[in-house]
């Protein structure tokens, strides 16, 4: 019986640790994912190879004093072979926003009355948007921080607190704090074959004042996402890795200069 | 029951239902809950060890990193299974009224399914390989056909299970073929279609290693064995696919599942068919059975942020080792 118990403990936490043990409004299966609302289901890639964010008023990100010092280093370790800085060298999540991007791969979105899932290609991480979830008393942080989604209209607004001050926002090394608030808009265009995805940051000890920015990704096929493990794609030879082709776009090329 | 696996030679089946694990007649809501002690989190992989101590014990209060999504909940809203009744009992809420379509297979399906995983199948000295809890340090296991509960999105394309396990999209393209010379992956290459209210799902193209024979569940002696494996079946032969009793996928791995609703919807059985002429194995079948419920707000946790210790240089150890 002892054995059972234990058993019975790791089992019980596991399953709570790994499904999120919790209740909301329940939803049958055979409800569509609240009718009259926008589907963004699909798999999605970044229209456009991008490394690094700029604001959309006045390019750059508008840098403080301090924020602009951890920048500059990152790039010249970068510059000098030295990426000590970018946990995603250690296989760590790229986290918000940049997995929406990072090397051009795509990724799926899931879309639940509950929740709005974002299912990157890159070592098969997770992403989840709660529909009204409240952010009080919030204890992170983490790599995708938390984030509470609402419908306004045809669009899906995500505001987003907690994500760790360690992950870059862009390929570059763009910081920020930990109390950096994002506000994530993400409505379909053209049709619906396109997704916009306009994100505005708040950090005072990072950036001088707000600022926007706008992505853009194309639909892809429901085929077009290919396994992948960061460790075995960097570390293991002759193991699975994506093709260029695979991921669909090219490498990461542009810089933001120093 | 609709399932082809009773027709099937069976070398061993086993009954699980999450939340409700049916280990030969006794559940684990009859099985006494304790708190969780440091010799379970050991066998919470690392990633995981933290959150698990900020939970405290198991079936108690979710309160601390839960603690903000009380409010979405409502008063008193504690989660099913966080207040005494494990998860994947039959969760309060609403009847399923549409659970009728049994092909809508979308919602959330707690479960751990058949192949509960112990990390001690690499406890037996034997010839070094890469088992499955090695890949699992190393953040390289996919649950891919491995039963596994959590949310299943659904297009008319494919279907898209969550999987609980490290929180892992699989996915299972609808009414196409297997694309010709496919890479062999940890989740493999799943198609399906539906046969009536069968969703039956084809699998090939797996790499890596299978945790089903080699887990604790299943090791002949214990006494858990004992109790689902039906009376007259064997594991199948050791080979040396089989080392550490560990499955190691060849390129001939195919697995087939045959995923329907039970009990008025407010159950999903996968039965699962596992044959590979390369390694001998001739159709070893189990199934996993799935409860309908609701899933609160996912909690952040990655293995890879756990295993700083695996890093790079272990990795290629390991690479190095596993090719001797």
């Amino acid at each position: 019986m002892a054995r059972y118990a234990r058993s019975a403990r790791i089992i019980v936490l596991v399953s709570l640790l790994l499904s999120g043990a919790g209740c909301s409004s329940h939803k049958s299966p055979e409800s569509p994912p609240t009718p009259k609302l926008p589907d963004l289901s699909g798999v999605w890639q970044i229209a456009q190879p991008l490394t690094a964010l700029t604001s959309e008023s006045c390019g750059a990100p508008p840098l403080t004093p301090e924020g602009a010092k951890i920048y500059q280093q990152r790039v010249a370790a970068s510059r000098a072979g030295d990426t000590s800085w970018d946990d995603t060298a250690k296989c760590k999540p790229p986290g918000e926003p940049r997995t929406l991007f990072e090397m051009g791969w795509p990724f799926q979105i899931g879309q639940s009355p509950e929740r709005v899932v974002f299912m990157f290609q890159w070592n098969r991480y997770v992403r989840v948007i709660e529909m009204g979830l409240k952010l009080a008393d919030f204890d992170g942080p983490f790599f995708y921080g938390r984030s509470s989604g609402a419908w306004e209209g045809d669009t899906l607004v995500a505001h987003v607190i907690g994500v760790r001050e360690q992950v870059a926002l862009d390929s570059t090394g763009l910081p920020h704090s930990d109390d950096m608030k994002m506000v994530e808009r993400f409505r379909l265009i053209n049709a619906g074959q396109q997704l916009e995805a306009r994100i505005h940051f708040e950090d005072p000890v990072t950036f001088t004042q707000p600022w926007d920015t706008v992505l853009v990704f194309n639909r892809l096929p429901e085929t077009a996402i290919v396994e992948d493990h960061c460790l075995d794609r960097l570390h293991l030879p002759n193991s699975y890795r994506p093709t260029l082709e695979q991921r669909g776009g090219a490498e990461p090329t542009a810089t933001r200069g120093s | 029951m609709v399932s082809n696996s009773s027709s099937k030679p069976l070398a061993h089946r086993a009954r699980v239902a999450t939340g409700l694990l049916i280990l030969g007649g006794v559940s684990i809501a009859q099985a006494q809950i304790a708190p969780v002690t440091p010799a379970d989190l050991d066998a919470v992989p690392a990633g995981h060890q933290d959150i698990a101590r900020q939970l405290g014990p198991v079936g108690g209060n979710l309160s601390g990193r839960n603690a903000h999504d009380a409010g979405r909940r409502g008063p008193g809203g504690a989660p099913p299974g966080a207040s005494g009744a494990p998860p994947g009992s039959a969760p309060p809420g609403p009847p399923m009224s549409s659970a009728a379509d049994p092909q809508d297979l979308r919602g959330f399906w707690y479960g751990r399914g058949a192949s509960e995983r112990s990390y001690e199948a690499n406890e037996r000295p034997g010839p070094r390989t890469r088992s499955k809890y090695e890949l699992a340090l190393l953040c390289l296991v996919d649950p891919g056909v491995e039963p596994s509960g959590g949310e299943i999105f659904q297009t008319p394309q494919v279907i898209t299970w969550l999987k609980n396990t490290d929180l892992h999209a699989r996915r299972i393209y609808l009414n196409v073929d297997h694309p010709k010379d496919l890479t062999p992956t940890y989740a493999g290459h799943s198609i399906g279609h539906w046969e009536g209210a069968t969703l039956v799902v084809d699998t090939i193209a797996l790499q890596g290693t299978f945790g089903y024979v080699g887990s604790s569940f299943h090791r002949p002696g214990s006494d858990v064995y004992d109790q689902v494996t039906r009376p007259g079946q064997k594991l199948p032969p050791p080979t040396k696919y089989f080392k550490n009793e560990i499955v190691m996928a060849t390129p001939t791995l195919h697995v087939i599942e045959r995923i329907h609703k039970i009990n008025n919807g407010t159950q999903l059985e996968d039965d699962l068919s596992y044959s590979d002429p390369a390694s001998g194995m001739t159709p070893y079948t189990m199934e996993a059975i799935f409860s309908f419920g609701v899933a609160g707000s996912y909690l952040e946790q990655f293995c890879e942020d756990g295993n700083d210790r695996f890093g790079p240089a272990y990795a290629e150890e390991l690479s190095k080792s596993s090719r001797k």
